[in-house]
């Protein structure tokens, strides 16, 4: 039974670290307000902005035919671009751990590093996936009727999603050396990845040949291509407003590679520190 | 400072909540707004769709009566745009339409990805699709002399018609319910194919039997068009018709022209 | 405290044979062996970058050494740390509580992370905040508390496991006078009350006094090891200080003891002393001075005797930085 003692050790201190996290990201007033501010003004002020520029039909002349508002359209990739704020900002606080002394508290605990750093992801996934819940809130203000089929299939993506981003987090915050703030990590990071992800503009909002095709130039095409959380956004948009742009099977494909690569990156930086 | 920390996680958590919740019952758009302000609810509809619309002032119409209903609830008087694209195909975008003549569509929008790709839809208060009637119930069509009767629906007719070639039925096309009605009354047809809602007319006043036509022909909701991004007005209708429905009003209207729900 | 006031037991808590860390070029520590008895309270005595630091990480599994063996409790640190901390409880010199969390929260952090069963870790929570006077604070966050309570928040949490065996370092620094003798008070006790070996890492002198055992160490060496007693009796120097009456006796006295003077304060003289040179001295200058104090020797002067050096302290690096900007209340951070 000696194993079986050291598995319930090991869960134990899982169960704790955990917890420390979330109760940690309710305690930042800061990261609370960023996690209530983005979907109001991201859904509230640009979705209700763009909307009537958007639909199908601008006085008299039909422009695009899409089966979605752009309200709508933008939902699910503001659901992303919380998740993303959060899981990262979660991530980056592995470097105020190691400044601060408290990961040297935990290393030297009966814990295994494997343990440690899934309780750490493990927190920052639920901080981000409730912070996309508060999203999900405005449902019926962006008028997303949800079934409970739908909630849970988004909610599942969300916290695939999650998990992969604060293993990004996790990896770009062990191999930068000191930190002058989140400003960095959301202007080179988070923001970039958001706007090239398809994510406040349809790639080709053409459903039939018939329509006329929107063309953007090649690089950003490409650029939007490559973008990993291009496919997650569309897997979300799949699952939320029933509108692929991409096969469907592929935003769930890449989200968890994403999540088995960088959760692996991260476990292979942490054993090495 | 608050004693309790997990207490003041609670309120931090509810006030996010409530904040959220409370933005949420904003009003996003100004559709409705601007129908209360003009003091009427413009509807497009098609000249004839038997029986949404009948083009008979005493008896207009399913679609035209649930439209008055809508209109009165909100407070408003309805005004009727006729169209003539409509009915003629179940793709809105060959319509014509466009938001300065009017605000819902209705008589004869189907629930489909062509349409809810153009148009946001109301709830869905019908059935439509290819119906059966024959004097007597039939087990299937094979071999049957079928009369088919189209008139203006925008009912999928090629699909319809290689259906029936497989089933080795001979096909009649008919122009008119008399038509269908001599047909089957001596005996040149056994059986007769044709709008759902038409169908289940037509089986009560001459005392048919009526059935869906097998599943391989796609059946589809009725709905009201409303533009995209219209969601305080959209909102109103549902509410209403969840009103209606629950009082009767929809099936006492739907009874008046003697639809019913088939099966 | 006596030395021989605590029972000295037989078996080493912590030994250390041979242990060498190069950072670098520099040395930080150079084959040092000693050993920590049960129930000693044992004193790391050294000025900022001695290696007493390095010591203890090397102790606390953190830090491998690259060469000697360090056992806890007859266990290799290097070989199995995960037992070897176990029985350890580490206070490290930098506070690593969870600013945000309540003091209990901490505490119960730490039960689960250690795999304290939740009766015994409910237990121990009560009994160590009432050690340290913190029940009254259990439920404030802990950036609310004064440094002082957060380094005896530290001191209780290192117990809620098991702890055989407490490591502190520099527990003291940066609190005032009365916080520092509060905290060693409770150290003594615990040592009594729940049979329990402390080495406790410190550059200020006057507090291991009170130690048992007293390691001297700098640059990376081992200087002395014995009680605090038998160290003064060993490296430490008596010291008389006298206040001739005129110019002229002052000149004579210095003339008479070149090598024993060592200072001159204003009119006052510093004379390195033993029971012999005070009754030769009062036998010929008694009547031309105005004053004469004898001073015992002291760690203060053993220390500078085997070190020969003020001690240093450390410019902030880019980690030191970093925590700066955490300070001045960087954004999204603690």
């Amino acid at each position: 039974m000696e194993w079986h003692r050291a598995l319930m050790v090991q869960l134990g201190g899982l169960y704790g670290l955990w917890l420390r996290e979330v109760k940690r990201a309710f305690r930042d007033r800061g990261q609370l307000i960023g996690g209530v501010s983005r979907p109001i003004l991201w859904v509230l002020i640009l979705g209700i902005g763009l909307n009537p520029y958007f639909r199908g039909e601008v006085y008299g002349a039909v422009t695009f035919v899409v089966p979605f508002t752009y309200l709508q359209f933008i939902f699910p990739a503001v659901i992303a671009l919380n998740i993303m704020f959060t899981s990262v900002q979660s991530a980056v606080s592995v470097i105020w751990d190691r400044e601060f002394g408290f990961l040297r508290e935990v290393l030297v605990s009966p814990l295994s590093r494997t343990t440690i750093l899934l309780a750490k992801v493990l927190g920052g996934t639920t901080v981000a996936v409730l912070h996309g819940c508060l999203v999900l809130i405005l449902a019926r203000f962006a008028d997303i009727p949800l079934t409970p089929v739908d909630v849970l299939r988004a909610l599942g993506l969300m916290a695939l999603l999650a998990f992969a981003l604060t293993s990004l987090g996790v990896v770009i915050a062990n191999r930068i050396g000191s930190f002058q703030g989140f400003g960095v990590f959301s202007n080179a990071v988070i923001l970039p990845l958001y706007f090239t992800s398809s994510s406040i503009f349809p790639l080709d909002p053409a459903l039939s040949r018939a329509q006329t095709r929107v063309v953007y130039p090649d690089w950003l095409v490409t650029i939007i291509e490559w973008n990993p959380l291009t496919y997650a956004v569309d897997a979300l948009r799949g699952a939320l407003i029933n509108y692929n742009q991409f096969d469907p099977w592929m935003g769930i494909t890449v989200i968890v590679t994403a999540c088995v690569v960088l959760f692996s990156i991260a476990l292979y930086d942490f054993h090495r520190m | 400072m608050a004693e309790n920390g997990g207490m003041r996680d609670l309120i931090s958590f509810g006030a996010v909540l409530a904040l959220l919740v409370g933005i949420s019952l904003l009003p996003p758009d100004t559709s409705l707004r601007e129908i209360e302000r003009a003091g009427a609810l413009r509807a497009c509809v098609p000249p004839l769709y038997p029986p949404l619309v009948t083009g008979d002032p005493d008896r207009p119409g399913v679609d035209i009566e649930l439209l008055q209903v809508l209109a009165q609830r909100i407070g408003v008087s309805l005004v009727i745009n006729e169209n003539g694209a409509m009915g003629r195909d179940f793709n809105p975008r060959n319509w014509g339409l466009n938001r300065a003549q009017c605000q819902v569509i209705a008589g004869g929008v189907v629930n489909s990805a062509q349409t809810r790709s153009f148009l946001e839809t109301g709830p869905a208060y019908a059935q439509t699709g290819w119906a059966v009637v024959s004097p007597t119930s039939v087990e299937s069509l094979e071999g049957k002399q079928v009369g088919v009767l189209t008139l203006i629906s925008g009912l999928d007719r090629i699909g319809l018609a290689s259906f029936l070639r497989n089933q080795g039925a001979t096909a009649r096309i008919l122009t008119s319910p008399e038509a269908l009605a001599d047909g089957l009354a001596d005996g040149t047809l056994d059986a007769g194919v044709t709008e759902a809602m038409l169908a289940s007319r037509l089986a009560e006043e001459h005392d048919w039997t009526v059935a869906w036509a097998p599943p391989e022909l796609a059946r589809y909701n009725m709905v009201f068009g409303l533009w995209k991004g219209d969601i305080t007005l959209k909102r109103v209708i549902d509410q209403t018709f969840a009103e209606l429905a629950a009082d009767g009003t929809i099936a006492a209207i739907m009874a008046r022209y003697g639809v019913r729900p088939i099966d | 405290m006596m030395p021989d006031a605590t029972p000295l037991a037989s078996a080493d808590a912590i030994s250390l044979d041979a242990i060498s860390k190069r950072y670098g070029r520099t040395l930080a520590l150079d084959a040092v062996s000693f050993a920590v008895r049960e129930q000693e309270l044992f004193a790391l005595l050294g000025p900022n970058g001695a290696g007493k630091t390095t010591l203890l990480h090397i102790l606390s599994t953190i830090l491998r050494p690259d060469s000697g063996t360090a056992l806890i409790g007859g266990m290799d640190v290097a070989k199995n740390p995960r037992a070897a901390r176990q029985r350890l409880g580490i206070v490290f010199q930098e506070p690593s509580l969870d600013d945000r969390l309540t003091v209990r929260e901490n505490l119960e952090l730490h039960g689960l992370v250690f795999g304290v069963p939740r009766k015994i870790r409910r237990a121990r929570i009560e009994e160590m905040l009432a050690l340290v006077e913190l029940s009254d604070w259990a439920a404030k966050p802990v950036r609310a508390l004064s440094s002082g309570m957060k380094r005896r928040l530290e001191i209780a949490r290192a117990l809620i496991h098991d702890s055989k065996i407490l490591l502190l370092d520099e527990p003291t620094v940066g609190l005032d006078a009365q916080t520092r003798e509060r905290i060693w008070a409770y150290l003594r006790r615990l040592r009594t009350e729940r049979d329990i070996t402390v080495l406790v890492t410190t550059h200020y002198i006057e507090e291991v006094e009170n130690c048992d055992r007293v390691c001297i160490i700098d640059g990376g060496k081992v200087l002395a090891l014995d009680t605090p007693e038998a160290l003064k009796q060993a490296h430490g120097q008596s010291l008389v200080r006298v206040t001739p009456l005129t110019e002229a006796d002052s000149a004579a006295i210095s003339a008479q003891y070149p090598d024993r003077l060592t200072g001159r304060q204003g009119t006052e003289l510093t004379l390195a002393s033993d029971d012999a040179f005070i009754a030769a001295f009062l036998a010929e200058f008694g009547t031309r001075i105005s004053a004469l104090k004898v001073e015992v020797p002291s760690l203060e002067t053993v220390f500078l005797s085997l070190t020969g050096r003020e001690l240093r302290d450390r410019a902030a690096g880019a980690r030191e930085q970093t925590f700066a900007f955490g300070k001045r209340g960087g954004e999204h951070t603690r």
